[in-house]
């Protein structure tokens, strides 16, 4: 077997975990797995599916709808390209294992890593790429050369956003080593194409009929800056064998150009971002004594914010309701709820900003994956004299403390924009209490159960983790329960939230006496 | 100080310690030696609280560690073989946490950070983040962090790998002088020679069970340690 097939099999196996799912003996654990895998991938085909043809209908009216897969191209690209820059530095630019020390040329690390990267690239292609031409196929009435120039656009779109991906992994990881605060740094940096993904989010319905009525210009922009995506349009729409070849070879060239350009500086690169800025001059301070409960908090804090990818993950709920609330004291509004696809003229308007609340409060559950992020510290908790209950409940108030703050202030700003009663703000600012201890408790019980604390990067944990996937989908899914038992009950309002504060109340009991046996026996276990 | 009786540790089929029984006397340095493998780690790691047993007890001055861990653990300080420290910290911060947790007086906290950052040539570096550290300076730290709570017992996983001479040197010496103010020491090493210079009795386990175990001087006789362990693994 050649260096490259060896590295390959051994960074496809260590990047899948795959002798983990190979070596699971637990059945019911493993069909578990298979069923969220399978609703995951068909909410999702579903979704894409509908988008599409929700796309083809709309702009088909304009005689525009060649413009769908494009669209699609688009997306699915700044995906790959996005999460490609996580990965490129945790995994392309990672130096912390001893494979520089092998007799391997860099070349060959490189090109196995680029085709790992690849290859994970697939399956967001195949999640967005392949619903979207089949329904894009089906509602159009297209024939099989459709498919085949389809089929042949699918297995080559990854490559050229995921090395884009890399080189901007690369500048920001550069840039990053050459910073003091690099980790405030790298925050600012993901949080600014955030804001961008959520401005494009909120506003693909102007952005839409803008691009409807600049169609020449969208046309000229296509032919110079994304020749790519007009050579795809080209081999979509028109079959042009032509532009299929200028695209394959797009696509392969940057690879291939990537690997033959970096891999004389490839180890080089990976020493220059390794290095840390270390200070030898220490001068000492005043030492404080805190309680242990504090020093806990205290230090989970730190360590959450010095990890990007866990801000990241965990703050977009904050910093949504965050901007909406000044949104709403400044623009519409309804803009919120019109987001959020909310019936104003149904509901009175405090009654409205609950699922709003409640929406952001499980969208930034840090608890979820905050045992796992000890990972190979976990030994540090297990033998200091601290009872497992202070080391739950510092986890907990740490989620308190990101998410309240922000919280409580945001519904204030609405309730002056809204012109709510103060009574009315209490009610909302309390469940939003409620639902984040109810969350937070919920994200220990679920990471306790999934913990994974033999991670590589740390966008395995905060990202990829079953804990973190869970500790999000299902307060998310019991929150809408909550929603539509309002409906279904129709019962007032008063008595409504009143039922939603003792059924919080009760689960918070019930998590608490589940932490205080199971899981303190589960965490004594766990090592 | 440290009683262990019939410990037995299992993964799932596979015995990794076998019945064995040591006792640590307050002041004595106890060395446990093995090959790679033999338990020693699992051993450790079951007294420290990290690894829960099938049978047996661990005592920690008289204290069962099944009944009161975090009493036991307040007497305990540990010293793992990989010093894996929270990385994001600096120096002085993880330092400034173990003394929280250990709940140590300000004064004297700083006062034993001064002593041991100073004695292991560290202390300009405790402003840094730990991420920034050599695997020595690493060990540095852990070290330091396991002295400034003033154990009663400290249990020690190859403390000297990765430390440069003069820091293994004085690791000596403050492990000799802890002994002198009556604090017992359990620690695990491959070098034999430091061994049988420093330990007042030894433990020598192969495939989870203990073969030799007692004084050094009536383990090693006028034979070098060495020896002495390579005789044991030759008696299989």
């Amino acid at each position: 077997m050649s260096k490259l097939l060896l590295l390959l099999k051994v960074d496809l196996v260590r990047t899948l975990s795959l002798n983990k799912i190979k070596g699971s003996k637990n059945v019911f654990k493993n069909i578990g797995m298979v069923i969220v895998f399978l609703f995951l991938i068909s909410s999702l085909f579903t979704s894409v599916g509908m988008y599409t043809y929700m796309g083809v209908n709309f702009l088909v009216k304009y005689g525009l709808e060649k413009y769908v897969l494009p669209l699609v191209y688009f997306v699915c690209s700044f995906s790959i390209f996005y999460s490609t820059i996580y990965r490129a530095k945790s995994y392309l630019f990672n130096s912390e294992d001893n494979i520089f020390a092998m007799p391997i040329k860099p070349s060959t690390i490189l090109t196995s890593r680029i085709i790992v990267l690849t290859l994970i690239s697939y399956i967001v292609t195949t999640i967005i790429f392949v619903p979207a031409f089949i329904t894009y196929g089906v509602t159009l009435k297209l024939g099989i050369t459709y498919y085949l120039l389809a089929f042949l656009s699918y297995l080559f779109m990854p490559l050229l956003p995921t090395i884009l991906g890399c080189i901007f992994g690369y500048i920001i990881g550069f840039l990053t080593s050459k910073v003091k605060s690099k980790k405030i740094f790298e925050t600012i940096l993901t949080y600014l194409a955030v804001l961008l993904i959520m401005y494009v989010s909120f506003n693909i319905q102007s952005l839409a009929l803008k691009f409807v009525n600049n169609v020449e210009l969208v046309n000229k922009i296509l032919s110079s800056i994304g020749f790519v995506i007009n050579s795809f349009m080209e081999v979509i729409s028109n079959g042009s064998i032509k532009d299929l070849f200028i695209y394959i070879i797009a696509n392969v060239a940057s690879a291939w150009l990537f690997v033959v350009i970096f891999k004389n500086s490839y180890v080089k690169i990976v020493q220059n971002l390794k290095v840390e800025n270390a200070k030898s001059n220490y001068v000492e301070k005043e030492h404080t004594q805190k309680s242990i409960l504090t020093t806990l908090i205290l230090k989970e804090l730190k360590m959450y914010f010095s990890i990007p990818i866990y801000i990241l993950n965990t703050s977009f709920g904050v910093v949504l309701i965050f901007f909406a609330s000044i949104a709403t004291m400044f623009y519409d509004k309804d803009v919120l709820f019109k987001m959020m696809e909310i019936d104003v003229g149904m509901m009175p308007m405090y009654l409205l900003l609950i699922p709003v609340v409640a929406f952001s409060i499980a969208m930034s559950n840090t608890a979820a994956c905050s045992i796992s992020i000890e990972g190979k510290n976990f030994w540090i908790l297990k033998t200091m004299p601290i009872k497992v209950k202070d080391i739950f409940l510092s986890k907990i108030v740490v989620n308190m403390l990101i998410v309240l703050p922000v919280m409580i202030l945001s519904i204030i700003l609405f309730g002056i924009s809204f012109e709510l009663t103060i009574l009315q703000m209490l009610i909302v600012i309390l469940l939003a209490v409620f639902s984040n201890i109810t969350c937070s408790m919920f994200g220990i019980i679920i990471n306790l159960k999934y913990p994974r604390l033999d991670f590589v990067s740390y966008t395995q944990v905060v990202k990829q983790s079953l804990s973190s996937f869970l500790g999000i989908m299902v307060p998310l899914v019991f929150f809408f329960g909550l929603g539509a038992l309002y409906m279904a009950l129709k019962i007032s309002i008063d008595v409504y939230v009143l039922l939603v504060f003792a059924l919080l109340l009760f689960i918070i009991m019930i998590q608490y006496t589940i932490l205080k046996k199971w899981g303190t026996k589960i965490f004594n276990e766990m090592n | 100080m440290l009683r262990i009786t019939n410990l037995t540790k299992k993964y799932g089929d596979k015995i990794a310690v076998d019945d064995i029984s040591i006792d640590v006397n307050p002041g004595e340095i106890f060395g446990f030696v093995g090959h790679n493998g033999a338990g020693k780690t699992t051993t450790i790691k079951c007294i420290v609280g990290i690894l829960s047993f099938e049978k047996g007890n661990i005592y920690i001055d008289g204290l069962n560690i099944k009944d009161d861990p975090i009493k036991c653990k307040s007497m305990m300080a540990y010293i793992p073989d990989n010093p894996d420290v929270y990385e994001n910290l600096t120096g002085i911060q993880y330092l400034n946490f173990v003394g929280d947790v250990y709940s140590v007086n300000k004064t004297i906290r700083r006062e034993l950070i001064d002593k041991y950052a100073k004695e292991l040539e560290i202390y300009d570096n405790l402003g840094s983040v730990i991420s920034s550290y050599s695997h020595g300076m690493k060990q540095k730290i852990a070290i330091i962090s396991a002295l400034i709570h003033s154990p009663k017992i400290l249990i020690l996983d190859e403390p000297f790998v990765g430390l440069d001479p003069k820091a293994q040197f004085k690791l000596k010496e403050i492990m000799k002088e802890l002994c002198d103010k009556g604090v017992s020491i359990f620690f695990s090493s491959h070098v034999l020679e430091v061994v049988q210079k420093l330990c007042d009795k030894i433990a020598i386990i192969n495939k989870g069970k203990i073969v030799k175990i007692g004084k050094i001087e009536d383990i090693t006789k006028d034979a070098s340690l060495e020896d002495v362990f390579m005789s044991t693994l030759g008696d299989e």
